[in-house]
């Protein structure tokens, strides 16, 4: 250390500058965390397998194979039912509309429910007590009973898997709706969001560039408890007979046939059980990553 | 941690203890928190006396390790903490000892009390049980010997018809009142020491007066020693015996409170004293300390710990970390590799001074050119349920005042009097119900929508809090582009426009891709002022822009504010509960009481001359750091608190605590001021008080604590 200049002396040194742009700043953190990074990679692992898997697999989900019933062997890795399905083929198509699913109600669902939660939070009084008395009557619904109700009605058609998809977004984004809130009412009292609206800011500016972003933890950790419950509530209604409808396939329809089978075919329970497991397990750590990339108080190692 | 730290008594140990060993030992202390990533340092080696019946002033600012010693002595350090070293009470060694054991000490030998009296009280248990059951912990007594003690005990800290209202709960108290319940359970148990922790820093300043006393009502009676852990030197020059004064986890000075503040050795201390406004020197300029304290984690004994901040810092500084060594005169020691040869640490040169000193009378009056704010009888009313009753608060009734372009107006008052609704008001971030406000002659009350928000650019807060006012998530360029993209600023021209704002506050331009956690607060707090800076505002609002800075930091953003302010005449609104703060930066001085401006003058008028008998009572509660100033003044003591807005007195709304109305006035006088709300007369040509007696001022009693 020398001896400053006193007339420079108000400033502290400064600290090595990080990168310029956001974007590196975010992938760094993102990767520093390795458990995120796995995930990350095993879950596009998953994609590859559901989308690119079947147009190079030799069997189709939806044509009888000549085996029945046989245990996972080299033709068959993951066995066959009792129809002659291939079931590696039936693992691939019902993970591909699995996370269709998923992810079409986390993204649906967080971004209804993150804007509701905002502006109830933000406005506060009349609008946050009637959107708050929506989100309630909604969260007492039997979701389950709800779904297969309006999923019934629209069985049979070509694109039912979208049906169902848009069906869990109605049902979940008042979960994301109630976090979000909270969450923007404690920083609509913030002095940061003051002195915007001291600057002039309109309101939708202050939810876009200030409210959302402070939002993204909570964000982050409904997108990732949604995919893994849609996965589920897809399985629950596929195991029901409202879900998706045979002759397609998704991982819920999957075990709901070998619900039968569990002792004698044990290999097409496990194979898609393993799948939605995977599933969730990958998109809860992705989750987590992304929430602490996301935010910039993570870097630069010292926490304060 | 190097060997040379003290490992003799660093402190005198007083006469009166000759012979005995002091009540408080303390030798080598050290704390040490485990995280995750590493370990810090949070006291790095301390040893002192306390000798019976003696006040010991802990000093430092946040991280200095202050309060972590205070609870190490209780043993109420978390569970991360590692202590070594040693803590005798009376020749009893505390540090290892069990729980057992310390929880017979406890409460018992040692009290504590701590800073936020809303939390350290059960919210769901009388106040009077609550003291209760401090006194049957360790007394054997009847309940209702305890009863009669408790209630003898919180008459002792003043609290009025203390058998009725040891029946309330915490919530029916006023801050003050509640710290004065903890003072009670404090000396319930005839404790040898009491450890008081910031006991006063959230509370008023008439209030703190009178905890203040109240704590010394506590110790005389009690007899016990008083360690009073403060950042604030005022409070530690009038009360304390000796002063130690940490810095990075080390005692960097101690001595008597003489010594320490005459005679001080050390650079910090030195520029500790010259940096802290003072309602005495307010004519003098504030020379800060550059940079801000060290973080517990950057310290490892291989340099001075001031050594960053220090500008007398030499080779030596940086490369070994200096012991406390004696300084001729008994008992003084410092922690500087010059601090016994004082020739090497010359005075403070006022050639670094940012600002000139300021020349009363030069501030232009709001007469001498058209105001670039003007506030006209302005009122803010809130509804509230009470009681299952809607009723109404008058937050603000009817406040008037003009700012000059290049002057500011300190608005100061006590928690509650209605000053943020003022500046919230007017800056429109609430509706106010009544009354005018005009920029340059625009009327800004009357602007709604889109035409509001192109007006607000001309009107800029800064905020309190310098860590919840920047958005955490925006690196420094965007929340400083944020306002002038609000603006329509030419794209072009924002990045040359960022760096001038950097540099006007201080700031070096490279730190723009930085975040707001890599600050420190002194320096957040310029960013805020950056950014209300952006849109070239005419008219700067401070809401307590320093109330929440480190006192060595508060020096060079008070300093920077002045600088501001005049070079770009702008008018600005300071709005403070710190009268030496505000005295340091007003030309003009507003005082609020209750929501209503009873005073009002220009600053210098208003403080060697006050009409109003608040206005009065409220200089006189300010603690000066400077012992003997404080030991000779004649103190105000103000009785009770401020009453609640929401049952304000009858007419003038000081008169429950008014001197002039307790001693000098005729019934047939006191029914005016119950029945009338005194206007603001003017009393000199530019100073006015809201008084409707204010010559009867009566005589000034001989200083007397009201519990002696």
């Amino acid at each position: 250390m020398t001896v400053t200049d006193p007339s420079l002396s108000l400033v502290e040194a400064a600290v090595p500058v990080q990168g310029r742009s956001r974007m590196p700043a975010f992938l760094r953190r993102y990767l520093r965390n390795r458990v995120s990074v796995a995930a990350l990679i095993v879950f596009l692992l998953i994609l590859v397998f559901a989308f690119v898997g079947p147009m190079v697999w030799k069997y189709s989900f939806d044509v009888f194979t000549d085996d029945n019933s046989q245990p996972p062997s080299l033709d068959h890795p993951f066995g066959t039912d009792s129809s002659g399905y291939d079931t590696l083929a039936q693992v691939m198509r019902g993970t591909q509309r699995s996370v269709q699913i998923a992810l079409f109600v986390a993204l649906t669902a967080t971004i209804i429910g993150a804007v509701v939660g905002a502006l109830a939070g933000y406005y506060g009084k009349l609008v946050d007590a009637v959107i708050m008395r929506i989100v309630d009557l909604v969260l007492v619904f039997p979701s389950v009973a709800v779904a297969a109700v309006l999923a019934y009605m629209s069985m049979g058609t070509e694109t039912s898997w979208i049906t169902i998809a848009i069906v869990l977004s109605l049902l979940a984004w008042p979960i994301v709706a109630r976090v979000v809130r909270s969450t923007a009412l404690t920083l609509a009292g913030t002095e940061y969001v003051q002195a915007a609206r001291g600057a002039g800011a309109t309101d939708l500016s202050i939810i876009v560039r200030h409210l959302i972003p402070n939002s993204m933890g909570t964000i982050t950790v409904a997108v990732t408890v949604l995919t893994a419950t849609a996965i589920l509530s897809e399985t629950s209604l596929s195991y029901l007979g409202f879900g998706v409808q045979p002759p397609d396939t998704s991982l819920g329809l999957l075990i709901a046939n070998a619900q039968a089978a569990i002792i004698t075919r044990p290999w097409i329970f496990y194979f898609p059980g393993f799948f939605i497991i995977l599933i969730a397990l990958t998109s809860s750590f992705i989750g987590d990553g992304l929430r602490r990339a996301l935010d910039p108080r993570q870097s630069a190692g010292a926490g304060s | 941690m190097s060997a040379d730290i003290v490992t003799a008594p660093d402190m005198r140990e007083p006469s009166s203890g000759a012979g005995r060993h002091p009540l408080l030992q303390v030798r080598d202390l050290v704390v040490t928190f485990a995280t995750p990533t590493n370990t810090v340092n949070a006291v790095r080696g301390i040893s002192f006396d306390v000798a019976r019946g003696e006040v010991v002033g802990i000093v430092g600012e946040s991280g200095s390790g202050k309060s972590v010693t205070a609870t190490a002595i209780m043993g109420l350090h978390g569970e991360t903490a590692r202590i070594k070293g040693s803590i005798r009470l009376d020749g009893d060694e505390l540090v290892g000892a069990s729980d057992k054991a310390l929880g017979k000490v406890r409460g018992k030998r040692i009290a504590m009390i701590f800073q936020d009296p809303m939390t350290s009280l059960n919210p769901v248990m009388t106040v009077g049980n609550q003291v209760k059951e401090a006194v049957l912990i360790h007394r054997s007594m009847s309940g209702a010997e305890a009863q009669a003690e408790s209630i003898r005990l919180l008459e002792l800290v003043g609290i009025p018809n203390a058998a009725e209202r040891a029946a309330s709960y915490p919530h029916e108290f006023s801050g003050g009142m509640r710290q004065r319940v903890v003072i009670a359970i404090a000396m319930a148990n005839d404790p040898d020491l009491i450890i008081a922790d910031e006991p006063t820093t959230a509370l008023d300043v008439t209030v703190q007066a009178q905890v203040l006393d109240a704590l010394e009502v506590a110790r005389k009676h009690t007899n016990a020693a008083l360690i009073l852990v403060t950042h604030d030197l005022g409070v530690v020059a009038g009360r304390a015996d000796r002063v130690m004064v940490m810095y990075g986890g080390r005692a960097v000075e101690t001595g008597d409170v003489d010594d320490l503040f005459y005679r001080s050795r050390m650079p910090y201390t030195r520029g500790l004293l010259a940096s802290i406004p003072r309602l005495d020197n307010r004519l003098l300029p504030l020379i800060p300390i550059k940079g801000s304290p060290p973080s517990p984690a950057s310290l490892d004994g291989s340099h001075c710990p001031f050594a960053a901040r220090c500008e007398f810092v030499t080779e030596l500084c940086t490369s070994s970390e200096p012991p406390l060594i004696d300084v001729p005169g008994a008992g003084h020691r410092a922690a500087c590799h010059y601090a016994s040869d004082y020739a090497r640490v010359p005075e403070r040169n006022p050639d670094l001074v940012e600002a000139p000193p300021r020349v009363p009378g030069t501030a232009l009056a709001p007469s001498d050119g058209e105001p670039v704010l003007s506030v006209q009888h302005l009122t803010k009313n809130y509804s509230v349920r009470s009681k299952n009753k809607k009723r109404t608060v008058h937050a603000v009734a009817d406040v008037s005042f003009d700012i000059a372009p290049g002057e500011t107006l300190g608005l100061v008052g006590e928690s509650g009097c209605g000053k943020s609704s003022v500046s919230r008001s007017v800056v429109r971030l609430q509706d106010m119900t009544g009354g005018r406000v005009t920029l340059n002659g625009d009327d800004l009350a009357a602007v709604s929508g889109r035409r509001l928000r192109v007006m607000r650019r001309r009107i800029q807060m800064v905020f309190q809090d310098p860590y919840s006012s920047l958005d955490p998530r925006m690196s420094v360029e965007d929340i400083l582009a944020e306002p002038l993209r609000l603006s329509k600023y030419p794209q072009a021209d924002r990045a040359a426009r960022i760096a001038e704002l950097l540099s006007a506050v201080g700031l070096s331009p490279t730190m723009v891709t930085r975040y707001p956690h890599e600050f420190s607060g002194g320096q957040r707090q310029r960013l805020g002022i950056a950014r209300a800076l952006a849109t070239d505002p005419e008219v700067l609002v401070l809401d307590e822009p320093v109330s929440a800075l480190d006192v060595s930091v508060q020096a060079g953003v008070i300093n920077l504010l002045r600088n501001l302010i005049r070079d770009r005449q702008l008018g600005a609104l300071f709005i403070a509960h710190d009268l030496s703060v505000v005295a340091h930066i007003s030309d003009r001085i507003a005082v609020m009481y209750l929501g209503r401006i009873v005073e009002i003058g220009d600053s210098e008028d208003v403080f060697t001359n006050p009409v109003h008998p608040y206005t009065k009572a409220l200089i006189s509660a300010v603690p000066l750091p400077d012992p003997i100033l404080e030991r000779t003044r004649e103190s105000i003591q103000l009785h009770g608190e401020v009453p609640s807005p929401l049952d304000p007195p009858s007419g003038c709304p000081f008169r429950t605590r008014c001197a002039i109305f307790e001693q000098s006035l005729t019934e047939e006088q006191r029914t005016r001021c119950r029945g009338e709300v005194p206007a603001l007369i003017p009393h000199e040509s530019r100073q006015a008080a809201a008084c409707h007696f204010p010559d009867l001022y009566p005589v000034p009693q001989p200083a007397a604590t009201r519990a002696d």
